[in-house]
């Protein structure tokens, strides 16, 4: 949680959906490797089940 | 001298109480947990209000208008949904059976007196099991597609999009349930009025099992809002679960050993058990699995003609001769939910 990159998206901010979010992440990068440092452990593998369900739209 | 019988057998008693299916009927209805508002035939206003005032330091002079106490009332009209349970019976199939035997003599009569006491009865109970699933848990067809149609998001003011899997996944029904009206509503009294998601506090939740059911029912209730759990005006709050959890909750509480923990309060037995989480009673309903809700009971709504209605049949012959009888029960309800930022929603 320390480190906190400049022009994060944090998808837990109010108003922030899935496609801000995902739009933001660098190409090639995990999610995981994106929110490293910035969410913790917990709201990470959250996330990324949550998105499973988002990517099956 | 042997016997020497030809034909069939048959047997000459039978259990006299026919076992019933089990239905649990409507505890909602039976218990009035939440608010059960009835008198409404189409459609009624549901008005909310708020206050806002401001302190300002004393003004010994004329009192001019200064914007400092607000009065905010807001109108939202909600449609009923007039629905029915019917269908025609014919009680020549009943002839050689027990039910035989309570038909009044002559061949045009083939109602059963016994049926109808043991039998068709159970329509009233199974009629308050299937509302009181579809008060719990279903969406129409047209709020599955709105829902399914909301950027999903993992924030407060966003849907996830497990919420919005569980709502697909829900039984396609008349009138929405408590937990997807809470998720999903048209009311004039949100942050942004209208139809759209409602203005819950959102506790983003997982797959509940008897290992993190007391962290997940820790995050409910850090979640919920402070003056709600303070409880008020007499109104204590309550936690609406699934009916699995109360397994759940029992098996995580009798773990054997060092990793037990009471988390749970468990009293009484039976009927009459209660169980609640850091003094918030829990009550049990066909809530989906993935979803809580943590609230005063009576900003939950159900909206309704008549109560009576729920038990009331109307039973007759069919016209012109028929040897058949026509069933109908009707109804007419909704559910809705007020002071929406007060409820906490797992799941959401």
């Amino acid at each position: 949680m320390a480190k906190k990159d400049i022009g994060f998206v944090n998808p837990f901010d109010t108003g922030v959906n899935y496609d801000d979010f995902l739009a933001s992440i660098p190409k090639d990068m995990t999610i995981e490797k994106y929110c490293e440092g910035n969410l913790d452990a917990e709201q990470i593998a959250w996330l990324v089940e949550d998105l499973k369900h988002y990517n099956k739209k | 001298m042997a016997i020497n019988y030809t034909g069939t057998t048959r047997n000459y008693t039978e259990l006299e109480r026919i076992q019933q299916e089990l239905y649990q009927d409507s505890k909602t209805f039976r218990e009035a947990i939440i608010d059960i508002q009835e008198g409404h035939k189409s459609g009624t206003d549901v008005y909310e209000s708020k206050v806002d005032v401001t302190m300002t330091a004393l003004n010994t002079g004329q009192v001019t208008a200064t914007g400092n106490i607000a009065l905010g009332v807001q109108k939202t009209p909600v449609s009923l949904v007039a629905f029915n349970y019917e269908d025609i019976i014919n009680d020549n199939v009943l002839k050689g059976t027990r039910f035989e035997k309570s038909m009044k003599a002559g061949a045009y009569n083939v109602v059963s007196d016994e049926f109808d006491k043991k039998v068709l009865i159970q329509i009233t109970p199974a009629i308050g099991a299937d509302l009181e699933s579809k008060i719990w848990n279903g969406a129409t067809s047209a709020t599955k597609t709105a829902i399914a149609a909301l950027t999903p998001g993992a924030g407060q003011g966003s849907i996830t999009a497990a919420a919005q899997t569980a709502v697909a996944a829900m039984p396609t029904t008349l009138f929405d349930s408590l937990i997807v009206t809470t998720l999903y509503n048209n009311s004039q009294s949100k942050t942004t009025p209208g139809a759209g998601l409602g203005d819950y506090i959102k506790v983003t939740g997982t797959t509940i099992t008897s290992s993190n059911i007391a962290t997940e029912y820790g995050k409910l209730y850090a979640g919920a809002d402070n003056k709600v759990l303070d409880g008020f005006a007499g109104e204590s709050p309550m936690i609406f679960a699934p009916l699995s959890h109360r397994k759940l909750i029992k098996v995580a509480n009798n773990a054997v050993g060092a990793a037990q923990q009471i988390n749970f309060l468990v009293e009484g037995s039976g009927e009459n058990e209660k169980i609640s989480y850091n003094g918030v009673e829990i009550s049990f309903h066909p809530i989906a699995s993935n979803f809580m809700i943590l609230t005063l009971p009576s900003y939950l709504k159900v909206l309704m003609d008549l109560k009576g209605d729920m038990s009331t049949l109307q039973i007759g012959q069919v016209a012109n001769g028929a040897m058949q009888r026509y069933i109908k029960n009707t109804q007419a309800m909704t559910t809705w939910v007020v002071n929406q930022k007060y409820i906490t929603l797992y799941g959401g």
